[in-house]
């Protein structure tokens, strides 16, 4: 059945938009992400434009954020402390990627500094948690902890303001945690994504904290980004559709659900080989549609009139 | 003095003459052409599926009818991808305004085979040729007449694609006594907003009559409500936004962990079912047990 998105002025089917959701939302749970970085260009890809497509997933970002965060909270995976810590960073850095992105836009460069910007940072994220993931895999170390963490990087440990997250079981400087949270509000800003492909990522890595309290962790700070996010397009820009995010939801809300179930099935390193390999897929694409010829060489801006 | 008062009689008769001989034709090109379109409200819902539409009209006989559908239009954003290296990006953007969001016509007769001066009066020239008259390009840089039109002309490509656009010429034909009715299907793309319904009655190789209508595109239901609030309250738009996220997903978690519960405690139990509270005490029992 199709119907008009309002905002984004295209008819589509419904059904093919709940599937879409609930196919991101699944990978959402299993891997603790917003899934953002896989929804824009798919909705791009059956016709929403571009800018109602990244302004809309912020919006059904924030329901599979809520709806794992809760299951993960259930679960013991989310440190609060941790995430808050990273939220306050992410917040500005949010607003200035926000400033950011309108400097380029002036100058003509966004789109390309954006994906750009998305193939350096998921060839770098994913060609090392691939290599990493598979090394623990086969290494089978009998003395390794079955937490699951990277190992911490010592940096880290050493950088002053250091603050005690007694759930994750660690120690880290507290000015590194808000830097951090401030570059992942930034880079999401420029990417239009909640942020959680890098955060979950930066978190096993840099912090050195088990997988499935990064994952859970990581969820909290995707929902208060992706929340800023969907308030700032609806205000300045009002490219939010909340039909389609609506829609979006509905399927991406039970996808994530289930992803988690499936999640606990599977070991953490497991989850890290298939994440990295979704990463890197992604990363192809996008190589990909900067290489191939375009269809059109001339196109909207923005859809609708 | 003689000769200047000749003058003026000479002056006054020949306006005169003017006048008897263009009045008819004025008179005629100025009289009112009744023409109905039905239903003249057209409301549009998420799922609307376009709709069938009725024009109806009365032209002097022996007249030819032309038709005129058309929605103004904003400005539109066009980007042109160029290859720099080995990537494609985009090398310019352009803006282009004076172009209809909606722009239909359909003749009774071929556009081409017209006088120009009455072509210049409908403003109908063929293959939508008017349209790209019309069109402004502008850029932050400078832009050659060719490069306007080949943007103006992309630009209409893609309405025309979408069916916004459509020009369907020599479609119908009016009865001899000049009644003539004709069906159309506007677009499921339809936007929202006044369309106005031009027609002209041409004979003789000029124009004999004219008639202005309007049709009117209203949005209605969820979508209608949504597209409304999000342009005109866009804060509450925003909040509302986020609410239904929160709601839904915190909804779908109790769900789940509904369902989730009562799956366990189905296979965890598979105990004979004993009525009542006595029963409930002895199910508990067993199953610590």
């Amino acid at each position: 059945m199709d119907i008009l998105f309002p905002i984004a002025g295209v008819h589509l089917n419904v059904l093919a938009v709940a599937g879409l959701g609930a196919v991101v939302g699944l990978l959402s749970g299993v891997f603790g992400v917003g899934g953002g970085f896989l929804l824009t260009p798919l909705l791009m890809m059956i016709g929403v434009p571009s800018i109602v497509a990244a302004a809309s997933d912020s919006n059904q970002i924030v329901a599979a954020s809520v709806s794992g965060a809760m299951a993960h909270s259930k679960l013991g995976n989310v440190d609060w402390k941790l995430g808050l810590t990273l939220v306050a960073g992410g917040w500005f850095g949010g607003l200035a990627g926000t400033q950011l992105v309108h400097r380029l836009m002036a100058t003509g460069n966004a789109a390309f500094v954006i994906q750009i910007a998305y193939v350096v940072m998921l060839s770098v994220v994913g060609s090392y948690m691939f290599y990493e993931s598979t090394r623990s895999m086969f290494k089978k170390n009998k003395n390794k902890s079955n937490t699951g963490g990277a190992a911490k990087l010592p940096l880290l440990a050493r950088l002053p303001g250091q603050m005690y997250f007694r759930y994750a079981g660690m120690h880290a400087s507290v000015y590194a945690l808000v830097g951090l949270g401030f570059l992942t509000g930034v880079l999401a800003a420029l990417m239009g994504v909640g942020g959680g492909f890098i955060m979950l990522p930066v978190l096993i890595y840099l912090v050195g904290i088990p997988t499935g309290i990064a994952v859970g962790t990581s969820l909290v700070t995707v929902l208060f980004t992706a929340a800023e996010v969907t308030l700032t397009q609806s205000m300045v820009n009002h490219t939010v559709d909340m039909l389609l995010a609506l829609v979006l939801l509905a399927g991406s809300s039970v996808g994530a659900q289930i992803g988690v179930r499936i999640g606990r099935q599977l070991k953490a390193e497991q989850v890290r080989v298939v994440f990295s390999l979704i990463v890197l897929i992604t990363m192809g694409t996008m190589v990909y549609g900067l290489l191939a010829a375009p269809h059109t060489l001339i196109s909207m801006v923005g859809g609708g009139q | 003095m003689m000769l200047k008062k000749m003058l003026n009689v000479w002056k006054t008769i020949c306006l005169t003459a003017v006048l008897l001989v263009a009045a008819p034709g004025l008179a005629l090109a100025d009289s009112p052409m009744n023409v109905q379109i039905s239903p003249d409200i057209i409301q549009t819902s998420a799922s609307f599926p376009g709709a069938q539409v009725k024009l109806t009209g009365q032209v002097p006989a022996g007249s030819q009818v032309f038709v005129k559908l058309l929605a103004q239009g904003g400005s539109v954003s066009l980007a042109e991808k160029g290859r720099q290296g080995i990537f494609w990006l985009n090398k310019r953007t352009v803006h282009v305004s004076g172009l209809p969001a909606f722009y239909m016509v359909f003749t009774s007769a071929n556009i081409a085979g017209l006088p120009a001066g009455v072509q210049q009066e409908m403003g109908l020239y063929g293959n939508f040729s008017e349209l790209l008259r019309s069109a402004v390009v502008t850029t932050n840089t400078g832009l050659s007449p060719a490069e306007s039109a080949r943007y103006a002309q992309a630009l209409i490509d893609v309405n025309k694609q979408k069916g916004l656009y459509q020009e369907r010429a020599a479609d119908f034909d009016p009865a001899a006594n000049g009644s003539f009715s004709y069906r159309f299907l506007l677009p499921k793309d339809l936007p929202a907003g006044q369309i106005q319904v031009l027609a002209w009655a041409v004979k003789d190789g000029r124009v004999v009559a004219t008639s202005q209508n309007g049709l009117s595109v209203q949005r209605v239901g969820l979508g209608g409500y949504l597209s409304t609030m999000a342009q005109n309250q866009a804060a509450l738009y925003g909040v509302m936004a986020l609410l239904a996220a929160v709601l839904a997903g915190v909804g779908i978690n109790f769900l789940f962990g509904g369902i989730e519960a009562a799956t366990k405690s189905i296979f965890r139990r598979k105990l004979p079912v004993v009525a009542g509270r006595e029963g409930e005490k002895k199910v508990a029992h067993q199953a610590r047990a």
